[in-house]
């Protein structure tokens, strides 16, 4: 055996060996890549879900502010509770003048006669009014509103939507869905004033 | 490039609105029309690369305007989404049946529709 084939096993072993470890370091380097990719990934799908979450209330607000037509604006209202929240029954009152009633202007789905004249005080619908704040039940009891939303100009309020049931698929309402609430509770009775008697007029009550 | 066109075919004004400002936000140009006769006359004229499709709507319903789409030669070959309030199977075998590529439920998810359009049109993300 020559002195050069003596050599060749040690320093393919050198070798060897410095492949290994630049394998170890490019799948140390590979594991901090892929995490890196899997925080991106996270953080577009973040973006993706709020630019979804901010374009649902552009165009709630559009919709809101498209009429000064009171049937108009009742029927762009409950267009957009069920194209943008997924809602199934809804009611929708304005406030008697003498501020101790609410009296149905539009429904969907619910016993309108039943629903017709609602007294201001009673249940979540009175809790909503008397806080001027929305009220959100946790689980969907039948016949009862799972969400009752103050329609507000300023600190009064002049309406009361309720949402009663929800679409099959829908399970819950979620923040997402409380976010659309307070935009209705602070917009639409405004766009709802606009368009005059019977919410354009000093019926109010003051939660405040 | 020629952007895309996508005929949204909804008689919900919100809807409409909501899904032009998801598409257009994505560079495809999109037409509308507010129920199923309109929109198989937006069809043969526009000739747009893929239907959305609401099912619940006046004059004609979208599982009888799919049906007709399919019969139509001019129309038969585009890619139809159906859009709908409800995800009962029995809207869903029928749209399919009659020949829909895909299905999405009201409210719409803008995350979902953009994949299922992406998908129906054979794009994909990157390209």
């Amino acid at each position: 055996m020559s002195l050069a084939d003596d050599k060749r096993p040690d320093l393919a072993d050198a070798g060897t060996e410095e492949l290994r470890q630049e394998v170890v370091r490019l799948r140390e380097l590979l594991d901090v890549a892929e995490a890196a990719i899997g925080t991106l990934r996270d953080r577009c799908d973040d973006v993706e879900d709020s630019k979804a979450h901010l374009t649902r209330m552009a165009v709630a607000s559009a919709r809101l502010h498209e009429s000064d037509d009171e049937g108009e604006n009742l029927r762009n209202l409950q267009d957009l509770l069920v194209n943008l929240i997924g809602t199934e029954k809804i009611a929708i009152w304005s406030l008697s003048a003498d501020g101790r009633t609410f009296e149905l202007r539009a429904s969907q789905g619910i016993d309108a006669e039943h629903w017709q004249r609602v007294p201001s005080g009673d249940g979540l619908l009175g809790k909503a009014a008397r806080r001027g704040e929305i009220v959100v039940e946790q689980e969907m009891r039948v016949g009862q509103p799972v969400a009752c939303i103050p329609l507000l100009v300023g600190r009064w309020v002049v309406g009361m939507v309720a949402v009663f049931h929800l679409l099959p698929h829908r399970s819950g309402l979620g923040p997402r869905d409380e976010d659309l609430f307070r935009l209705l509770c602070q917009q639409a009775g405004f766009a709802l004033c606009c368009a005059g008697d019977p919410w354009g007029t000093k019926r109010k009550v003051d939660h405040g | 490039m020629a952007r895309k066109k996508i005929l949204l075919v909804d008689d919900s004004s919100t809807a409409r609105l909501l899904a032009r400002m998801v598409l257009q936000d994505s560079a495809y140009e999109v037409i509308t029309a507010r129920d199923g006769v309109e929109g198989i006359e937006k069809a043969k004229t526009e000739k747009p690369d893929l239907i959305l499709l609401d099912v619940m709507m006046p004059n004609m319903d979208g599982i009888e305007a799919c049906k007709r789409l399919r019969d139509e030669a001019a129309t038969a070959a585009i890619p139809i989404i159906m859009v709908t309030t409800r995800g009962e199977e029995g809207i869903a075998e029928a749209s399919y049946a009659y020949g829909c590529n895909e299905f999405v439920t009201k409210p719409v998810d803008p995350a979902e529709l953009l994949a299922k359009v992406r998908n129906c049109l054979g794009e994909w993300e990157g390209t």
